[in-house]
């Protein structure tokens, strides 16, 4: 790419605060004041976390040490039993699995699409853009509940006939066989939150300086060459969010295969928050034991946190790699 | 000038009397009960009793607060935490929640310390309250309601009539070849299959429990909210018991030979009884409240559309066992203990329990109670209600642990992995091939679940064995008095 495009770029990229900028902080009355003033602004948030996040996560630890039906006081201790348990039981894994399914197949396609999508809607000379996005983020702010409950419903009555419309041959049941009822869930999924992303994609988009865009059509880049080296490499530290944040999304997944498919049939769509779910409220024929599924919650968060990590370490070595290898 | 002054001094006599809340003497006497309950096909019959209560007490009003019922021991769990709790509830279920544990949590409040208590309970019959069902150390906090039930098999084979006539499955005398055991329905559906194109069988998703309920009457067990335990050993008998197996390999030959509606594993309950009642196919497992919702889904399917049979034999044809009750009723409904109008819920409690609501209950199809004057048959509208009352002998007391030892309530069994319904599911939809093996696995989860559940209450200082649950001395036939354990 020519010269000028890459000093442009170099520059968007450093985003280093001027002199005037830091003078005029230094001098502010919150600069000479950060410290307490700092605390008091962070102070509705601390009380905030700290009654409705730190305090039942202590208390989800020490339920974890109980069989507890969720009324009363725990009184029959058990250590970390149910920790073993939840490690040892099938079919908290076939939950797990389907989770870690759930989310490899829906956030390559979600982000993929989203990303396209929102490098469609982010052209300013594309007409109705803001009524397609609108109409695009409206799952969105929809209650996953109500429309899972109407999906369900639809396609309880005609999904075999919708199928067949399909062209499908043998037609399918796409909530009741088995070996579609994740694959279900995971489209809901996709329906469901990419509109989310796309939007943080367009913000990303937008913080693109147009003059690059300009500077590469001046210097004959083709739509592909702008995508791959100017608009992914601005906005890589967004795209790295929103990855995580898709991420952890997915393997947080419940309402979607919740009220659309029960987990089932057979634990066929089963993901974590529906196993910890079922055995905190208990389903029919089963007692609820609030200590057993917050210990299988805390177990799936020691995984989670583990997958975040790796995550973190893959990007960071990957962030890392490349300035070293330019420099070689 | 003297017409303007008075408008103006009754405007600012309106606007303060609207600022500082003026009562009238009625109003200030009002007080609102809050009653949560989980009744929706019910609910005409509650409101019908409400009003007859609002009207015989003009000081009181009902707030009647409908909470789905999957969810209602959870939003009345989270209500008693954060003291919005409702003034009079209706009992979440107590095999998930006992009576014991209600009481110690400080739930609810002793019926028997008001002081009209013992006048209150004239019209019981005999043996109505339990210990630990509705007395817990001397004191009572509940009772069943309207007397009890008239018991009969709440669960019963629906068959529909149309498609019979139209598949020839009809005697000479007119009457119709209906199912006694399952090999008769399966036989029946092939039949079906073949003259009509339609289905024999149907039912939703989230229904399959009421499968396991069909081999009650071949030996199968369920006392005290634990099915499966066999009450003569104390031993789990899912693999043990042939009704099980049976049913289960018949399900699935007749899934393969396209005898059941191909969706069920997609729609729910509400679904597949409408679809019935459309003629989609002939038989129907359900419950006898089911009729009611006809009237709003299908206003066209009339009772000389449909009937009712017994749940059909899975092994032989001969009953084995029965449906065991613990006790005439159990308690229905409670006062909550914190409740700032106890006088006025202890009112509306002595109301549900008269002959009036007992027959504003059986006259709107909900069932007979006891206190419903004069004959009970003359209640029973329809095919369904008749069977209930009809086959009232096919439900009898069976042994209950809980009522031999309250601290078996406290032997919490947290089964993992499938339970005999999910079995069910799993084999219907193929995902289980070797039913014996999972039916094995399960009784060997249960027995080592309920080990370890014994195990942790006597941890915790529950003195209970597992000699509180075998009744070595019980005839599956024959109805069971259990004696509660000397302390």
């Amino acid at each position: 790419m020519a010269q000028n495009t890459q000093n442009i770029l170099q520059r968007s990229l450093r985003k280093e605060p001027t002199e005037k900028q830091l003078a005029r902080g230094k001098h502010s009355a919150l600069y000479k004041n950060e410290g307490w003033v700092g605390y008091l602004f962070m102070l509705p948030t601390l009380i905030f976390v700290a009654v409705f996040v730190v305090y039942p996560v202590l208390a989800s630890l020490y339920i974890t040490l109980y069989n507890w039906v969720g009324v009363g006081t725990p009184t029959q201790f058990v250590g970390l039993r149910h920790y073993l348990r939840v490690a040892q039981d099938p079919w908290f894994w076939n939950a797990f699995k389907n989770t870690i399914l759930y989310t490899l197949i829906l956030v390559p396609i979600q982000l993929s699409l989203s990303f396209v999508m929102a490098m469609i809607l982010n052209n300013p000379r594309l007409r109705l853009r803001t009524f397609y996005r609108t109409i695009y983020f409206l799952p969105v702010v929809t209650s996953v509940t109500i429309v899972a409950v109407v999906l369900r419903l639809m396609l309880g009555n005609f999904g075999i006939q919708i199928s067949q419309m399909l062209g499908i041959d043998p037609p399918v049941d796409p909530i009741g066989d088995p070996r579609f009822a994740l694959l279900t869930v995971v489209a809901f999924g996709i329906w469901q939150t990419f509109g989310y992303n796309m939007v943080c994609f367009l913000a990303a988009l937008q913080t693109v300086p147009a003059e690059l865009y300009e500077a590469a059509k001046i210097d004959g880049a083709n739509s592909l060459q702008v995508a791959l080296h100017i608009t992914l490499p601005i906005i890589r530290p967004m795209a790295t969010v929103i990855l995580f944040l898709a991420l952890l999304g997915s393997m947080n997944v419940f309402e979607q295969s919740f009220v659309l498919t029960g987990g089932g049939p057979f634990f066929a769509s089963e993901v974590v928050g529906g196993y910890i779910y079922s055995y905190a409220f208990g389903g029919v024929g089963r007692t609820p034991n609030v200590g057993y599924a917050s210990a299988a919650s805390v177990f799936m968060n020691i995984l989670i946190l583990g997958i975040t990590l790796a995550q973190w370490f893959f990007t960071r070595n990957l962030n890392d790699s490349k300035p070293r290898a330019k420099a070689q | 000038m003297l017409h303007k002054r008075i408008s103006k001094l009754i405007l600012v006599l309106a606007l303060f009397s609207i600022a500082v809340g003026v009562r009238t003497p009625a109003q200030a006497q009002d007080v609102t009960l809050v009653f949560w309950n989980y009744f929706v096909t019910q609910a005409p019959a509650l409101d019908k009793a409400i009003a007859a209560f609002e009207k015989a007490n003009p000081g009181i009003k009902i707030k009647s607060v409908v909470t789905e019922t999957s969810q209602y021991l959870n939003a009345l769990n989270l209500a008693y935490q954060s003291d919005g709790a409702p003034d009079f509830f209706w009992t979440p279920d107590q095999s998930k929640l006992s009576l014991q544990q209600m009481v110690t949590s400080g739930w609810v409040l002793p019926i028997s310390d008001f002081p009209d208590f013992a006048e209150f309970m004239k019209p019981y019959p005999e043996g109505a309250l339990e210990p630990n069902k509705n007395v817990i150390d001397g004191k009572t906090y509940g009772v069943p309601f309207g007397g009890g039930s008239i018991a009969g098999p709440f669960l019963q084979f629906f068959v529909h009539k149309g498609i019979y006539k139209e598949a020839g499955l009809v005697n000479a005398d007119g009457s119709y070849k209906l199912p006694t055991t399952w090999a008769e329905v399966a036989a029946n559906s092939k039949v079906i299959k073949e003259k009509t194109g339609k289905f024999g069988l149907g039912f939703g998703s989230n229904a399959m429990w009421q499968f396991p309920w069909l081999c009650q009457l071949s030996g199968g067990y369920s006392s005290d909210g634990q099915a499966g335990r066999d009450p003569k050993t104390g031993k789990f008998t899912f693999s043990t018991n042939p009704c099980y197996k049976s049913l289960i390999q018949s399900l699935v030959t007749m899934r393969d030979d396209k005898l059941v509606l191909p969706n069920v594993m997609s729609i729910d309950d509400e679904n597949a009884r409408v679809r019935f009642g459309n003629g989609e196919f002939a038989h129907l497992l359900n419950g006898t409240w089911i009729v009611n919702g006809w009237e709003k889904t299908n206003p066209n399917f009339k009772q000389e559309d449909w009937t009712s049979v017994s749940l059909p034999l899975i092994v032989g044809d001969k009953q084995t066992s029965k449906f065991y009750l613990s006790g005439i009723g159990g308690s229905d409904f409670f006062i909550n203990a914190n409740t700032k109008q106890k006088d006025a819920a202890w009112k509306f409690f002595k109301f549900l329990n008269t002959p009036e609501v007992a027959t504003i209950w059986a006259e709107t199809n909900n069932g007979v109670l006891r206190f419903a004057p004069g004959d009970p048959t003359k209640f029973a509208k329809d095919d369904a209600s008749k069977l209930l009352l009809a086959s009232a002998g096919d439900v009898i007391l069976g042994p209950s642990p809980s009522t031999r030892n309250p601290d078996t309530a406290k032997v919490q069994v947290t089964l993992q992995g499938p339970g005999e319904i999910d079995i069910i599911t799993g084999a219907f939809t193929g995902q289980i091939k070797d039913i014996d093996a999972a039916l094995a696995d399960l009784d060997k989860r249960l027995e080592d679940a309920f080990v370890q559940g014994l195990s942790d209450a006597q941890a915790a200082g529950a003195k209970v064995t597992r000699e509180d649950f075998v009744f070595a001395d019980w005839d599956p036939l024959k109805p069971y008095v259990t004696v509660p354990a000397a302390k």
